[in-house]
C-alpha cells in the first residue's frame, strides 16, 4: 500500500464520477483539436488555391534580340525573386513571336483555313515540365526542331515528324520560310495550365531558345513578347497566411512598374483574396465555437472535479484524522486527477496522431498557418483550458485537504441553507449589457452601422462569447420561476415532490444549470451554422474543404456531450444526496415507481426548459454572428436561412431530448429503488 | 467533576484540566463536557462509562485532536492539544494517538482490504513498504484477523470490523489508544474476548488506552473505570407519565396490533448466510410503547424492517392488525402499510420542502386529499411543538426539529402502529428524550409504538423493554 496505490483505489471507488471527469477532460482538449483541424483545412485550401493559379507573369513586348531578352529576364529576377522566392518557383523565361502563316508542310500544302490561321512560334524554358509527351520525344538540345500540342496538330493536320515551314504574312513571295521539324506531340500536364490548353491555345510551335531567336532575326515578325512566369509553390503558400503572399505580390508588382520593366499579370492575388474572404466568413463560426466552448469546458471540468472530490471527501478527511499531512492528502487527490488527466491526454494524443497522419503535409501540416489575432486568442484559450484545469485540480486538492472529518455536512442540506445568496434576481440586469454586446457584434458583422473592422476579429469573438455567457447568467433565476409554475399544474404526490425540487432548481444547481443552458446554446448555434452550410453548399464555393463541416459537427457533439454529462452527473449526485429524503418517502409507503415518476417529472422539466432556453440563446447568437458575405457578386457565405435555422434547431432539440431522456432514465434506474431503504437505515 | 486520578509520582501521559466543550446549534447551546478533569499515566488503561450524551465521544474527539475544546486544557505527552500547529497536530495524530471511531464504517476505507487499511496510517511514518506490510500483518494477527487479510471491511463480520478498527488505530504503535464503544453490538463473551485480546496487544506495545465500553467483564480488562455523568440533569417528567401508562398497560381489553411469532431472518455474508434475527416472538398492543434495546448490529433494524413490511421473514410470521404480512400482496399490503403503519427513522424528511409540506405529503401518500392533508399537517406540527416553524424549509431546521417533523409525519396518518428505528440517532440526550416523549404521548393516545434504541435512558420511557442480543429478545424485568 502506497500513496499511489491508495489513489488508484479511490479512483476506482466511484467509477461514474471518474469516467465523467475523464470525459470532461477529453472534451476540454477539443477546442485545441478544432484549431488544428481548422489549421489543417486552411493549409489544404491554400494549397488548392495555389495549384489552381497560374501565379505571376511579367511580360514585355517588342523584345527581338537575345541581349534585350536576357536583360529583361535579369531585371525581373532582380525585382521578383527576393520578394516571392519562398512562395513561387524560381521563375521560367518564355517568349512568343508572331503572327506567322504556314507556308507548307512535308505532308503537302495546308488547307485554306489552316493557311489563313495565325501561327506563333514560342519558346518556354519549362516546357518539358509542363507537358506529357504523347508521340515522339521532346527536343533536348538546340537542334531547331519543334513540338506542339497534339490537339493543335490535329486541328492543323500536322503529324509527327512533319516539317512545317512558316513565314510572316507580309513576307514577299519567294522569301525563304523558316522551317522546323515537329519531333514531339504532347498534351498539357495539367488542365489548369491555361497557356497550353488545347481549346483556347493558338496554333503554336514550341522550339528551343536558339531557334526562337533565329526565326526572330530571319523573319522579323510583327510581335515579339518576352515574359517570365512565376508559378506558386503550393506548400510554401500553404505554410503561411494568404495575406502574406498577397502583400509580396503587390510589392513585386509595384517595384516592376516603378522600374518600367514590364507589365504584371497575376491570378494569385485575386484567388487568395477570394479565398480569404470566404474563409473568414465560413470559418468564423468555428472560431466562435472554439472560444465559446472555453468557459463551458472550464466550468464543466471544475464542476465534475468538485463532484468527484465531494464523493471522496469523507475518506480524505479520515486520512487527515489519521495524521496524514495536508500535502500528502493533496498528493492522493492530485495523483487521481493526474491519472485521469493522463488518460484523457493519451486519448487525445492518439486521436491527434491519427488525425495528423491523415492530415495533408503530415504532423507539420497541423501547425497553425500564420495565425490571425482571433486565432491566437482561440489558441491561447484552448491551450489555457488544460492549464486552468490543472490549477483547478490543485485548488480542489488544497480545499479537500482542509476538510475536517467532523464538519462534513450533507450537501443538499447545505444547499437548502444557502438558498438566499443564489436567489438574487439582480442577474436579470445583465440582460441589458448582454444584449448590447450581441447587438454590437451583429452591427459590426453586417457593417451597416459601424465602420468595417471596428470590432476586429478578436473583439468579435470575445464580445459574442461574453454576451452569450452574460445572457445565460441573466436568465437562470427566471427559469426557476417557470419551472415552478409548470410544476404547479401537476396534481398528485409525484407532481408535488417534483415541484419541491423544481423550486429554485436553477439556483440550487446554479453551476449545473449554467452549464446545461450554455451547452445547449452552443450546440444550437453550431447546428444552425452547420445546417446553413449544408443547405447552401454553393455559398462556400469550392475553395473550402470538408473540414469546416467536420469541425462544426465535432463542436456540436462536444456541446451535446457536455450537456449530457452535466445533466446526468448533476441528477446522479442529487439523487445520491437525497438518499435520506427518498428513504423517508419509501417508508411512508410511496411506491418506488411513483418516486421514479416524480424524479422523471423533475428531470424532464429541467431538460425541456434548459433545451428551450439554450436553443433560443443559440438562435440569438446565430442571428448576431452568422453573416452572409458576397464578393464580386458571388455569395461566399450565407446568413442563416429560415430552413437552416429550423433544421439546426430541430437537430439540436431532437438530439438533446433523446440523449437527455436516455441519461435521465439511466440515472433513475441506478439511483432509485427499495435498496435505498436498507442504505438509508445503515447510515443511522 | 470528580473523575480525577492523582498520579503525581508517575509519568502523566494525558492531562485534562477543567475541560469544557459546547456545541452551538441553530437554536441552542449544548454543553457536552463541563469542567472535566482527568489524568492518565503511561501504560495505564482506563474505561470511560456514562449515559449517552455525557460527552464520552466528545472527549475522545478532543484527545484525538479532531476538535478543539471550548475551554480548559487537554495535553497528551506534554503537548497542549489546543496550542498545536497544523504540522504538530498531524505529527501527533500520526505517532502519538490512535483512534478507533464509534462508527466503524467511518474509520476504514471501504475499497481497501483489511491489510491495506492497516497500512494506510503507516505511510509517511514507516518508509519501507515491506516493513509496513509485516507490521500490519502482525497487528491483524494480534487482533485475530490473520485469516481475513484480503477481505474488504464490508466483507467482515461486525465483531471483526471492530477488531480491524483497533488494528488500524494501533498501526503506528501510538502511545495512546482511544477506542469509542469498542464492544458495541457484541455479546458479553465476544466483548470479553475482544477486550482480552486488546489488553494483550496494548501490554505488548506498552500503549495507554482510554476505552469507551460497556459490559460486565469490563473491569477485568482496565486499570480503572472513570464514570462520566451527564453534564446537565435529565428532565424527570417522563417517569411520572411512564408510571401512569403502566397501569393502563395492564388493561386486558386493549387490542394487539403487532405480533411477531418465532420470526427468523438470515442475511448473506461472505462466510455464508448468518441468522440475524433468531426465532423472535413479541407483541405490541394498542396504547403500548415497547422498546427494543440493543447495541448497533444486533439485529434491531432488521427486525423492525420485517415488522414494517420492508423485508420478508425466512421463518415465523408477523401479524399486523390481525393480517399476516407475508400473505398480503399488492394493493392490500400497500394499503395496510400506508394506513395502519407509520415509520420514524433517523433519516431526514425531504429537505427541499417546508415542514408543513413535508408532513402533508405523508398524509397524501396515504390517500388524504391535498387540502385536508395541509390542515392535518398544521395540527400535527402544533402537536409536536413546531407550529411556528410550519413554513420554514426543513433544511434550516435543527436536527431535533427535523426529528419532530419526522414524528409529525408519522402521527398525521393516524396509524395503529408507529415503528421508530433509532429516531434520535446523532441527537443529544436531552433532545432525544424530548423526541421519545412525543412517541410516548402518541402511545398514551392509543397508538401502539415499537421503538428501537441503543440508549437505556430512552428505553426506560417505554412501557416494556426488550433487550436484543445476537438476534434474540429477552424482556427486561423492571
Amino acid at each position: 500500500m502506497s500513496v499511489l496505490g491508495l489513489a488508484r483505489r479511490q479512483l476506482d471507488h466511484e467509477r461514474a464520477s471518474a469516467t465523467g471527469l475523464a470525459i470532461a477532460l477529453v472534451l476540454a482538449l477539443l477546442p485545441a483539436a478544432l484549431l488544428f483541424v481548422e489549421s489543417s483545412g486552411t493549409r489544404s485550401d491554400l494549397r488548392t488555391v495555389a495549384a489552381a493559379s497560374y501565379g505571376v507573369i511579367v511580360h514585355r513586348a517588342d523584345i527581338r534580340d537575345r541581349a534585350t531578352f536576357d536583360a529583361f529576364q535579369q531585371q525581373v529576377r532582380r525585382q521578383v525573386d527576393p520578394r516571392l522566392a519562398p512562395y513561387t518557383d524560381g521563375g521560367n523565361e518564355s517568349a512568343t513571336a508572331g503572327p506567322f502563316r504556314i507556308d507548307s508542310t512535308s505532308a503537302g500544302p495546308p488547307s485554306p483555313a489552316v493557311a489563313a490561321a495565325d501561327v506563333q512560334v514560342s519558346y518556354a524554358a519549362d516546357l518539358a515540365a509542363r507537358v506529357d509527351a504523347l508521340q515522339g520525344v521532346l527536343p533536348n538540345r538546340a537542334d531547331g526542331t519543334s513540338s506542339m500540342a497534339q490537339a493543335v496538330a490535329d486541328r492543323a493536320g500536322i503529324r509527327l515528324f512533319d516539317t512545317v515551314c512558316v513565314r510572316v504574312p507580309s513576307a514577299p513571295p519567294g522569301a525563304t520560310p523558316w522551317c522546323t521539324r515537329v519531333v514531339s506531340l504532347w498534351r498539357p500536364a495539367t488542365a489548369a495550365d491555361a497557356g497550353l490548353a488545347a481549346a483556347t491555345a493558338p496554333l503554336q510551335l514550341f522550339t528551343d531558345r536558339e531557334a526562337y531567336f533565329g526565326v526572330l532575326g530571319a523573319a522579323g515578325p510583327q510581335h515579339a513578347e518576352a515574359s517570365r512566369q512565376y508559378r506558386p509553390h503550393g506548400d510554401a503558400v500553404a505554410a503561411v497566411d494568404g495575406a502574406t503572399v498577397q502583400a509580396r505580390v503587390r510589392e513585386a508588382t509595384a517595384a516592376i512598374q516603378a522600374a518600367h520593366i514590364g507589365d504584371v499579370r497575376s491570378s494569385l492575388n485575386n484567388d487568395l483574396q477570394r479565398y480569404a474572404a470566404a474563409r473568414d466568413a465560413v470559418r468564423f463560426p468555428i472560431r466562435l465555437l472554439t472560444v465559446a466552448l472555453i468557459p463551458l469546458l472550464l466550468l464543466l471540468v471544475g464542476a465534475v472535479a468538485r463532484w468527484y472530490v465531494d464523493l471522496r471527501l469523507q475518506h480524505l478527511a479520515l486520512l487527515r484524522a489519521r495524521g496524514w499531512s495536508r500535502s500528502r492528502v493533496q498528493s492522493v487527490v492530485l495523483a487521481q486527477f493526474g491519472t485521469l488527466g493522463a488518460v484523457a491526454l493519451g486519448l487525445a494524443l492518439l486521436a491527434g496522431l491519427g488525425f495528423a497522419l491523415r492530415a495533408e503535409g503530415g504532423p507539420a501540416g497541423l501547425v497553425p498557418v500564420a495565425p490571425s489575432p482571433g486565432q491566437l486568442v482561440a489558441i491561447a484559450a484552448a491551450v489555457g483550458v488544460p492549464v486552468v484545469a490543472a490549477a483547478t485540480f490543485i485548488g480542489l486538492a488544497r480545499w479537500a485537504s482542509r476538510q475536517r472529518m467532523l464538519r462534513l455536512e450533507h450537501p443538499e442540506t447545505r444547499d437548502a441553507r444557502t438558498l438566499s445568496w443564489r436567489g438574487t434576481e439582480l442577474n436579470g440586469l445583465l440582460i441589458v449589457p448582454a444584449a448590447l454586446l450581441l447587438l454590437s457584434a451583429r452591427l459590426a458583422g453586417t457593417e451597416r452601422w459601424l465602420p468595417p473592422g471596428t470590432l476586429g476579429d478578436v473583439g468579435a469573438l470575445l464580445v459574442s462569447v461574453a454576451g452569450l455567457v452574460m445572457l445565460v447568467v441573466a436568465v437562470l433565476p427566471a427559469m426557476s420561476l417557470v419551472a415552478e409554475l409548470s410544476g404547479r399544474r401537476r396534481a398528485g404526490v409525484e407532481g408535488t415532490l417534483a415541484q419541491w425540487q423544481l423550486r429554485r432548481w436553477w439556483q440550487r444547481h446554479a453551476t449545473a444549470g449554467f452549464l446545461l443552458v450554455l451547452a445547449f446554446a452552443i450546440a444550437s448555434f453550431t447546428a444552425v451554422a452547420l445546417a446553413t452550410q449544408l443547405l447552401n453548399p454553393a455559398s462556400t464555393g469550392t475553395v473550402l474543404g470538408p473540414d469546416v463541416g467536420v469541425s462544426l459537427a465535432v463542436g456540436f457533439a462536444c456541446a451535446i456531450v457536455a450537456a449530457l454529462l452535466t445533466y446526468g452527473l448533476a441528477f446522479l449526485l442529487a439523487c445520491r444526496a437525497r438518499t435520506d429524503d427518498y428513504t423517508a418517502l419509501l417508508v411512508d409507503g410511496l411506491p418506488a415507481p411513483a418516486l421514479r415518476r416524480s424524479v422523471a417529472i423533475e428531470q424532464h422539466t429541467v431538460l425541456v426548459e434548459g433545451l428551450l432556453v439554450g436553443v433560443a440563446l443559440g438562435l440569438v447568437l446565430a442571428w448576431t454572428d452568422l453573416h452572409g458575405v458576397r464578393l464580386d457578386g458571388q455569395a461566399l457565405a450565407s446568413a442563416p436561412t429560415t430552413l437552416g435555422s429550423i433544421a439546426g434547431v430541430g437537430a439540436a432539440a431532437v438530439t438533446g431530448l433523446a440523449a437527455g431522456a436516455t441519461a435521465g432514465w439511466l440515472v433513475r434506474r441506478a439511483s432509485i429503488g427499495y435498496h435505498l431503504v436498507a442504505q438509508g437505515r445503515s447510515t443511522t | 467533576m470528580s473523575a480525577v486520578a492523582s498520579r503525581s509520582n508517575e509519568k502523566v501521559l494525558v492531562n485534562v484540566r477543567r475541560l469544557t466543550h459546547v456545541y452551538n446549534t441553530p437554536t441552542d447551546e449544548l454543553i457536552a463536557l463541563r469542567e472535566l478533569n482527568l489524568q492518565l499515566i503511561e501504560t495505564e488503561r482506563i474505561a470511560i462509562v456514562g449515559p449517552s450524551g455525557s460527552g464520552k465521544t466528545t472527549l475522545l474527539n478532543i484527545l484525538a485532536a479532531l476538535e478543539a475544546p471550548s475551554d480548559g486544557t487537554a495535553s497528551v505527552a506534554g503537548l497542549d492539544l489546543a496550542a498545536m500547529s497544523d504540522g504538530e497536530r498531524d505529527e501527533y495524530r500520526r505517532r502519538e494517538v490512535g483512534y478507533a471511531l464509534q462508527r466503524v464504517e467511518l474509520g476504514t476505507l471501504p475499497r481497501l482490504t483489511a491489510l491495506q487499511n492497516v497500512q494506510v496510517p503507516m505511510i509517511g511514518v514507516i518508509g519501507s513498504a515491506r516493513r509496513r506490510r509485516d507490521q500490519a500483518m502482525e497487528l491483524l494477527a494480534a487482533v485475530g484477523l490473520s485469516q481475513r487479510l484480503d477481505r474488504l471491511p464490508a466483507e467482515l463480520g461486525f465483531g471483526e470490523r471492530r477488531r480491524l478498527a483497533l488494528a488500524v488505530a494501533l498501526a503506528n504503535h501510538p502511545r495512546l489508544l482511544l477506542a469509542d464503544e469498542v464492544t458495541a453490538g457484541l455479546d458479553d463473551e465476544a466483548a470479553d474476548q475482544l477486550l482480552a485480546d486488546l489488553n494483550t496487544l496494548l501490554r505488548e506495545l506498552e500503549t495507554s488506552a482510554i476505552i469507551v465500553a460497556h459490559g460486565r467483564h469490563l473491569p477485568r480488562h482496565v486499570d480503572r473505570i472513570v464514570p462520566l455523568p451527564y453534564p446537565r440533569p435529565v428532565a424527570a417528567a417522563p417517569r411520572a407519565r411512564r408510571d401512569g401508562t403502566r397501569g393502563r398497560d395492564a388493561q386486558p381489553s386493549r387490542r394487539t396490533v403487532l405480533v411477531a411469532d418465532s420470526v427468523s431472518r438470515w442475511l448473506p455474508t461472505p462466510e455464508g448466510p448468518v441468522e440475524v434475527v433468531r426465532g423472535v416472538s413479541f407483541h405490541v398492543r394498542e396504547g403500548e410503547m415497547v422498546a427494543i434495546l440493543g447495541m448497533s448490529g444486533v439485529g434491531k433494524s432488521t427486525l423492525l424492517g420485517l415488522c414494517a413490511g420492508l423485508d420478508e421473514v425466512d421463518a415465523g410470521r408477523i401479524t399486523l392488525m390481525g393480517q399476516e404480512l407475508a400473505r398480503l400482496r399488492g394493493a392490500a399490503r400497500e394499503a395496510l402499510l400506508q394506513h395502519d403503519l407509520s415509520m420514524v427513522m433517523g433519516v431526514r424528511p425531504p429537505v427541499q420542502a417546508t415542514a408543513e409540506e413535508s408532513v402533508a405529503i405523508a398524509a397524501r401518500i396515504a390517500g388524504t386529499p391535498r387540502e385536508e392533508a395541509n390542515r392535518l399537517a398544521r395540527v400535527a406540527l402544533a402537536a409536536t411543538g413546531l407550529a411556528d416553524q410550519a413554513t420554514a424549509p426543513l433544511g434550516r431546521l435543527s436536527g431535533g426539529e427535523q426529528a419532530r417533523v419526522a414524528v409529525a409525519r408519522a402521527l398525521i396518518r393516524f396509524p395503529k402502529l408507529i415503528i421508530a428505528d433509532e429516531p434520535t440517532a446523532q441527537l443529544d440526550i436531552l433532545t432525544s428524550t424530548d423526541i421519545v416523549e412525543l412517541l410516548r404521548e402518541a402511545a398514551d393516545s392509543g397508538i401502539a409504538v415499537l421503538l428501537a434504541t441503543h440508549s437505556a435512558v430512552l428505553a426506560e420511557i417505554a412501557d416494556r423493554v426488550l433487550v436484543m442480543r445476537n438476534g434474540t429478545l429477552q424482556e427486561l424485568r423492571r
